[in-house]
């Protein structure tokens, strides 16, 4: 799901694909990015940025949700093993995001989150912290509450792992949950990969489920 | 061929799904109303065997209904490999041939005029139903009404001309009606088809231009340096994304999470619970350029009582006031979902200076009147803060309140 063996790597500066249709953003998000990321390959549909992601091996893939051939879903189905990819996006849509996160991606940021914050948000990424935001939080539980309630054997989440989801839903920190909880930052990020985990396995069992239940072989 | 051109016009206009179920619901009636002419036929033929009244030409009878049968069955097998094989013209000429011969030949084969079903009894309707899919009403009326015709002509030389058109009419008016029911539904069946595809249409324009006004409008707070028109696109896309994504109720649906539970009565007298949070934002956001997000669980009710709506609504207004006149906040978080047993919970989180609750004073008064709200409606209050680490309140309101009554 996310890339590195414990989740962490330490980069001196990020290699990051932008893939978004539009040029005027890709040019905008590269002014944004700063000295800490270097750009080595942009995108302008789903099926270039695949192209571009293999060939480089980048750190971090920008990637917007609504693409040319098959959107960031396609990217991060293709490609969330192997990289980091976080969909910049203008969609709240509840499903738009859970897939996109289910399909393998590491989170999700609003096109219109202020650019200090936005170069925060990626170097954080780029280092495997899952970007989760206090919206993605809350579908991402509403999706734990609605599975637990329809019956199949989903995994539900821990007691743990429900309320580090509710605190980052509420608006704090990793710092300041991991403060509220009395558990490292670490930890609580250690429960998002879990949670994200559950989801992604989740996600699966049900599209299986969804075949079979309808006949699609 | 003429008719086999406006015949595959008119065909192309119901959707495919609907075609196929029309389809497949024509060939069950065929079979039915097939299966109970043969019945009828071979009854009266073995019945009045050695009568005076015995059917007159019983292997021909026996031949046509066969035919019918085995007409039925072909149009089963081309179902089976393609539907769209049942209104092909040559198909729909030759079912009305065979129906028509049936009708023409009925008396003949009898021998009597008293009987209890024509040969090919209402199988004939198939057709009928065949031609108002193919080409229309118009289509299907003018072959019910030949083929009534066709019962009117088979009859006159053994009943008196009075009782054959008497009989003939009452056969094309029930032949060519049921021709016109069937084609007016099928119209209208295409019209509901035609304008779900042209809202879906619209729908998907929609999407696609909104998205590319929300894509403008975060240029715009990204490339300009003229703060006005950042506040103005910042608060534009609010609007427009609460629009779009807003109601949590719309997004889980129905039957689903507490908000269905809480069920139509707690819907029908209830405030709007997401409108008066957002409400609440947007005003701190505009008094004083606060920086609020509202996050709401998707399974969230989509409202709540009067009272309680309400005072969630003003507390989190007082909260937020709160964060920026004593904390300094910038920014905030404003959270609502439902809890376990049914309740609801809302919490405010800003990333003001904070304040030890043990020692403050300042901003009692305000909270005071947030614990007075809640309490009102047998809720608690929260407040958990320190200084340099902004502050959160966190509201909870239980079942029984948030239900009502």
């Amino acid at each position: 799901m996310t890339a590195g063996g414990d989740g962490k790597r330490w980069l001196s500066h990020v290699r990051v694909v932008l893939a978004d249709d539009h040029p005027i953003w890709r040019s905008g998000v590269r002014a944004d990015l700063g000295e800490n990321f270097r750009v080595v390959g942009e995108a302008g549909d789903a099926e270039a940025a695949v192209r571009v992601i293999r060939e480089t091996s980048p750190d971090l893939v920008v990637c917007d949700l609504h693409m040319p051939n098959g959107g960031g879903i396609r990217v991060a189905r293709e490609c969330g093993e192997a990289t980091t990819i976080v969909m910049l996006t203008v969609s709240e849509a509840e499903r738009d995001l859970l897939d996109a996160v289910a399909a393998g991606a590491s989170g999700y940021l609003i096109k219109s989150t202020p650019p200090d914050e936005l170069r925060a948000a990626l170097w954080r990424a780029a280092q495997g912290e899952p970007v989760f935001s206090p919206t993605l939080a809350s579908l991402v539980l509403g999706e734990f509450r609605r599975v637990a309630k329809a019956a199949g054997g989903a995994e539900p989440l821990s007691d743990r792992e429900r309320e580090v989801l509710q605190h980052v839903a509420r608006g704090h920190s990793y710092r300041e949950i991991g403060e509220a909880l009395f558990i490292s930052p670490k930890t609580v990020e250690n429960h998002v990969r879990n949670i994200l985990g559950k989801l992604h396995l989740n996600r699966r069992q049900e599209l299986v489920r969804y075949a079979l239940d309808h006949g699609i072989q | 061929m003429a008719t086999g051109g406006w015949l595959r016009i008119a065909a192309a206009r119901v959707s495919p799904p609907t075609r196929s179920s029309l389809l497949r619901g024509l060939l069950a009636y065929r079979w039915l109303t097939v299966a109970w002419a043969a019945a009828v036929y071979a009854g009266v033929q073995l019945t009045r065997r050695g009568q005076a009244d015995a059917v007159a030409r019983p292997l021909v009878g026996y031949a046509l209904v066969a035919a019918a049968v085995a007409f039925t069955g072909g149009l089963s097998l081309a179902y089976r490999r393609h539907p769209e094989r049942l209104v092909q013209p040559v198909v729909v000429l030759a079912e009305i041939t065979l129906g028509t011969a049936m009708l023409l030949a009925d008396n003949w084969v009898h021998g009597s005029i008293v009987h209890p079903n024509t040969l090919p009894s209402v199988w004939v309707v198939g057709a009928v139903g065949a031609v108002a899919v193919a080409g229309g009403r118009r289509a299907a009326v003018v072959t019910g009404a030949g083929m009534g015709l066709a019962r009117l002509v088979g009859l006159l030389p053994y009943a008196s001309f009075g009782r054959a058109v008497f009989t003939g009419v009452s056969t094309v008016i029930l032949l060519s009606l049921s021709g016109w029911v069937m084609g007016y539904l099928l119209h209208r069946l295409v019209e509901a088809d035609r304008s779900i595809s042209a809202y879906r249409a619209r729908e998907e324009v929609a999407r696609t231009l909104h998205d590319g006004v929300l894509q403008t409008l975060a240029i715009i707070q990204r490339r300009s340096a003229d703060t006005e028109l950042v506040t103005l696109a910042r608060s534009q896309e609010r609007e427009l994304r609460d629009y779009l994504f807003g109601s949590p109720a719309s997004a889980a649906g129905p039957g689903f999470g507490p908000g269905a539970e809480a069920g139509p009565d707690a819907a029908a007298d209830g405030a709007d619970l997401a409108t008066g949070l957002r409400a609440a934002a947007r005003r701190a956001e505009q008094r004083y350029g606060l920086d609020v997000q509202v996050v709401l669980a998707p399974d969230l009710p989509r409202s709540a009582p009067d009272g309680v709506a309400l005072r969630l609504a003003a507390a989190v207004g007082e909260a937020l006031t709160n964060a920026v006149k004593h904390g300094s906040a910038a920014k905030a978080t404003v959270y609502a979902e439902p809890t376990d047993d049914g309740g609801l919970f809302v919490s405010v989180k800003d990333d003001g200076t904070g304040f030890d609750p043990a020692t403050a004073t300042e901003g009692e008064g305000l909270t005071r009147s947030i614990r007075g709200r809640m309490t009102e409606v047998g809720g608690q209050v929260e407040i958990d803060s320190r200084p340099g680490r902004g502050a959160e309140i966190r509201l909870y309101v239980p079942a029984a309140q948030h239900r009502g009554r």
